[in-house]
């Protein structure tokens, strides 16, 4: 049988101390998301989709219920869960390469290391930047070498918190297609947060749709469209009228408007 | 002539435009016998001064002396302060339990500590280095403190993630990021620790600049008082410009241009 790399969110619940008083954030979230799969996120923002992310990737405790990653009980960070964040956060005293270099977790050979750098910079397109510091970098090319640096140590589940948000609008396209390809050629399972219901929709096999406080999931939407996905497309059209639904309680939303 | 040499000759005509101006007043006045020569002696009669003590040597003998009691002190001093800074700066127990303490010894100035530096260790080498021990630890501490507490948890998170060893992260990201704060504090412990021997050798000394200072009152020598003031003043501005350098060539991840 093949490794089993999916992900299990088994009713968690999320809460804070604020003055002293049990904030909840996020309430009974229960999902599963198999091996390789695509699935977003989306959801207004106080919704707790970001502190979902910290508790699957082990940097926040959960409150209640459980994570399972694979056949391993999220109790703290691991190899096996990478992530990549809205800001690029590169080293900004390494340059790019050595900025990638440090997302390697195993032992390995100085050559082994040079050439998993290598790979990685053609992958992420930063080929020709490997000398640069991240200052010397746009927006977008810093985001190509935090995934990169996130890709590096091979991990078998990839999380993405609003990775091209502070991108501009070409740029996140640009890198829509990227992360795309990636997944395709990686085959990884990858889980995005985002507020951008386009890229949700371009991107994902499903779409957990959240709403706040307490965090909780409203609906699960599946994308059945072919990839690439044209997103003037009809279906692609109906689809999003389906997620703002869910967000303004209304069933008659003129598409033309919205954009 | 390009662009760029005419703003360095642009730089040095502003930078030696006061100094000039001062020393050619200075020359005139005592020309003119405006200026009783045994107060403030003449530009021309330091600088035959100078030119004298070159000769025998007694500027390079006393001033090696002061350096190397700087190294040494500067060395000892600011290696106390990055190890006993980062363990502050990372452990909030150990920050806690020392605070009051820095609190309280910190203000003092250095002078007040030379009388019981050499009751303990008596008026030889020891004592000097030991004043510029104190100076020089201040301000490391102090900044490398600062600097690693400021460490962005954001970068921290990156290292936890790809579950990175303690020592790995320390080396890695902690110390790389309190780098601008440490070298500030290394910049301001060279500064003190310069003025610092000068005062210890003033108070008690057979050597060094300091020394050579308050020999030249005592025998009414004011232009060697002038040569060794003017020296001092020379070399606290070579360490500092150093300093400047090396911070340069270590922050150049820090700068846009290039």
């Amino acid at each position: 049988m093949a490794e089993n790399n999916g992900l299990k969110i088994e009713h968690v619940s999320k809460s804070f101390q604020i003055d002293g008083e049990d904030v909840e954030v996020l309430h009974d979230i229960d999902v599963e998301i198999k091996d390789g799969e695509f699935v977003s996120i989306v959801g207004a923002s106080g919704c707790g989709k970001s502190t979902l992310l910290k508790m699957i990737v082990g940097l926040e405790n959960i409150t209640q219920g459980r994570i399972v990653q694979g056949e391993r009980i999220v109790e703290k960070p691991s190899v096996n869960v990478g992530m990549v964040f809205q800001e690029a956060r590169l080293y900004p005293w390494i340059s790019v390469e050595k900025n990638i270099e440090f997302g390697i977790t195993t032992d390995m050979s100085k050559e082994e290391k040079a050439r998993l750098v290598q790979e990685q910079i053609e992958l992420v397109g930063l080929k020709g930047f490997e000398k640069a510091f991240p200052r010397q970098l746009s927006g977008g090319m810093q985001q190509r070498a935090s995934i990169a640096r996130a890709l590096i140590g091979n991990p078998k589940l990839l999380l993405l918190d609003e990775p091209f948000g502070a991108l501009d609008a070409f740029t996140r396209i640009n890198m829509q297609n990227e992360i795309l390809r990636i997944w395709e050629h990686e085959k990884k399972t990858m889980l995005l947060v985002t507020h951008d219901i386009d890229e949700a929709i371009f991107l994902s096999d499903r779409i957990i749709v959240m709403s706040p406080r307490p965090g909780k999931i409203k609906e699960i939407i599946s994308v059945k469209l072919g990839r690439p996905r044209d997103r003037s497309n009809e279906d692609f059209m109906e689809i999003r009228k389906k997620i703002l639904v869910n967000f303004l309680g209304k069933s008659e939303i003129n598409i033309e408007y919205y954009i | 002539m390009n662009k760029k040499n005419k703003s360095i000759l642009g730089n040095i005509f502003y930078t030696l435009l006061a100094p000039v101006v001062i020393i050619l007043v200075w020359q005139l006045a005592s020309n003119a016998g405006w200026i009783n020569s045994t107060i403030l002696p003449s530009p021309e009669k330091i600088v035959e001064k100078l030119i004298q003590l070159i000769a025998n040597k007694k500027l390079f003998i006393n001033l090696g002396i002061s350096i190397w009691r700087v190294v040494q002190g500067f060395l000892i001093g600011s290696i106390l302060g990055l190890i006993l800074g980062t363990l502050m700066g990372l452990f909030a127990k150990v920050n806690r339990i020392l605070n009051s303490l820095v609190g309280i010894l910190r203000p003092v100035p250095m002078i007040a500590w030379i009388p019981l530096l050499i009751l303990w260790i008596g008026i030889g080498e020891g004592s000097k280095v030991a004043v510029i021990i104190i100076g020089t630890f201040w301000p490391v501490l102090i900044n490398t403190i600062q600097g690693i507490k400021s460490t962005d948890v954001k970068l921290l998170e990156v290292a936890t993630i790809l579950e990175k060893k303690r020592w790995i992260v320390l080396a890695k990201v902690i110390l790389p990021s309190a780098l601008p704060s440490i070298i500030t504090g290394l910049r301001l412990g060279s500064g003190t620790a310069w003025s610092c021997v000068v005062a210890a050798e003033m108070i008690a000394a057979s050597k060094g600049i300091g020394y050579m200072i308050m020999y030249a009152r005592e025998m009414s020598q004011p232009a060697t008082i002038f040569v060794g003031v003017f020296s001092i003043g020379v070399i606290g501005l070579l360490i500092d410009k150093g300093f400047l350098k090396l911070e340069r060539h270590l922050l150049r991840w820090n700068r846009m241009d290039e």
